[in-house]
């Protein structure tokens, strides 16, 4: 069964189209993230040196009310199969975020099961959906005594990704809050993006037709 | 060959993350340009020894391609794919860099002795294994791996089940790098180990100018400040 809403929260947003030098910088930071890369003059790891930005500017965002010193963070999983010890940067931000003390501890219960579509790899109208995403998920060894989840991610485009797997967890976790967090929220329209400093709270919604929206 | 210049990884190539370090060389001995780790974007392209006259030109043309875009190409100086990949960069007047699985002052196979010369005397030669050192077979297994480690990307022209490169392909995909596979490997139904790897999240490459979409930016050029 999938929820038919579900609160997220994102810190950066970024353009995947725009031509403007400010777009084309956000995409490369984007990169950056997902490869892990060093930044900043001290070449800090990618999680570790947004995640210091994200804590350094908590209170001009309402972040604080999503990220809390009890919040148990879960990782998100990869849309793919993954092996043990590959890159897995949902988890490196959930690290991250617990050591500026933006949640209590990191969970990793969600797992792939089979593989999906890669999102990037894709037309928009092929990309997998919120239902594909929960088929595909399991929850291992899930034991916490928290009342306040968020899945952690690294980019949010529909949210079908996080959808997906909070309705995974509110399955064995009933009565338990579950919301979403994504670092870098897309803005398919170029004429949208600003710039990458753009700290929200939203809600994705499950449409009619299985699709999911994100607002913002 | 003149003496190799000793570096880390991490020296040239800024610093490792947690998942880069745990199969990095601690040291690099190179002969040639040093700047072709540091600047430009680098792609490898690899595959199997006894490659067939098909995959030779399918290798030779993505290394052009590559060449002609100013993408440094990366390969492994075997016989077969690799040489295939290093000749036509060199060809199409682009760089190359030849990781080895031998010390740089030793050549495998032998009959790529005047290759090895010219990629170490115009392009780059990276060795792991100090001069000296015996040639060992799980030599080629490391020499992968740290193949996919210098590479922003990695492409898989034509391999059989038992191949070498895939130990460079599982490792791309450690990495969280892209990994590419040729669209006649997929397509083969004899082969297990391509869908295993699109499971994993290898890409299908049917024309080689979709590797560019898929190339992060340069690793090093990394700007001093956020703009957040």
């Amino acid at each position: 069964m999938l929820l038919s809403d579900l609160e997220f929260g994102s810190f950066l947003c970024y353009s995947p189209h725009g031509q403007d030098e400010r777009a084309q910088e956000s995409r490369a930071w984007v990169e950056r993230i997902k490869g892990e890369h060093g930044c900043g003059q001290a070449r800090l790891p990618a999680s570790v040196f947004v995640a210091r930005r994200l804590s350094e500017r908590l209170a001009e965002t309402e972040l604080h009310t999503l990220l809390t010193p009890e919040t148990v963070l879960v990782p998100a999983p990869r849309s793919t199969l993954q092996r043990p010890g590959s890159l897995w940067v949902p988890a490196l931000l959930a690290n991250a975020l617990v050591l500026q003390g933006l949640g209590r501890e990191v969970v990793p219960c969600l797992k792939r099961t089979r593989a999906l579509r890669k999102s990037a790899a894709v037309p928009a109208a092929e990309r997998p959906s919120a239902r594909e995403h929960f088929d595909s998920l399991e929850v291992t060894d899930f034991g916490f005594s928290g009342r306040d989840i968020v899945i952690v991610d690294d980019v949010i485009t529909r949210g079908a990704m996080l959808l997906g797997a909070a309705s995974r967890l509110a399955l064995i976790l009933p009565g338990i809050r579950i919301r979403g967090f994504a670092l870098v929220r897309t803005l398919s329209d170029p004429e949208q993006f600003r710039n990458m400093f753009a700290p929200c709270l939203g809600h994705v919604r499950l449409l009619e037709d299985g699709q999911t929206r994100r607002r913002p | 060959m003149p003496n190799p210049l000793v570096r880390t990884p991490a020296s040239l190539l800024g610093p490792l993350n947690e998942v880069e370090e745990r199969f990095a060389p601690s040291q690099m001995f190179l002969v040639g340009d040093l700047g072709l780790l540091t600047q430009g974007r680098r792609v490898a392209i690899v595959g199997s020894r006894r490659a067939s006259e098909t995959g030779l030109k399918r290798a030779a043309r993505l290394a052009r391609i590559l060449a002609e875009q100013s993408v440094i190409v990366v390969s492994g100086l075997a016989e077969g794919i690799d040489t295939a990949g290093h000749r036509a960069a060199i060809a199409a007047r682009g760089r190359t860099i030849a990781v080895l699985g031998t010390p740089v002052d030793r050549c495998y196979p032998p009959g790529n002795a005047s290759l090895q010369d010219e990629i170490g005397a115009r392009h780059l030669l990276v060795s792991q294994f100090p001069v000296g050192q015996p040639v060992q077979k799980q030599n080629f297994i490391l020499r992968n791996r740290t193949m996919a480690l210098l590479s922003d990307a990695s492409v898989i022209v034509e391999a059989g089940e038992s191949s070498g490169s895939l130990s460079q392909g599982w490792e791309a995909l450690r990495l969280g790098r892209p990994l590419f596979l040729m669209r006649s490997v997929v397509e083969n139904p004899d082969l297990e180990w391509p869908q295993e790897m699109l499971d994993h999240g290898a890409r299908v490459l049917a024309e080689p100018e979709e590797l560019f979409d898929g190339l992060p930016p340069e690793r090093n050029r990394e700007p001093a400040d956020a703009p957040f």
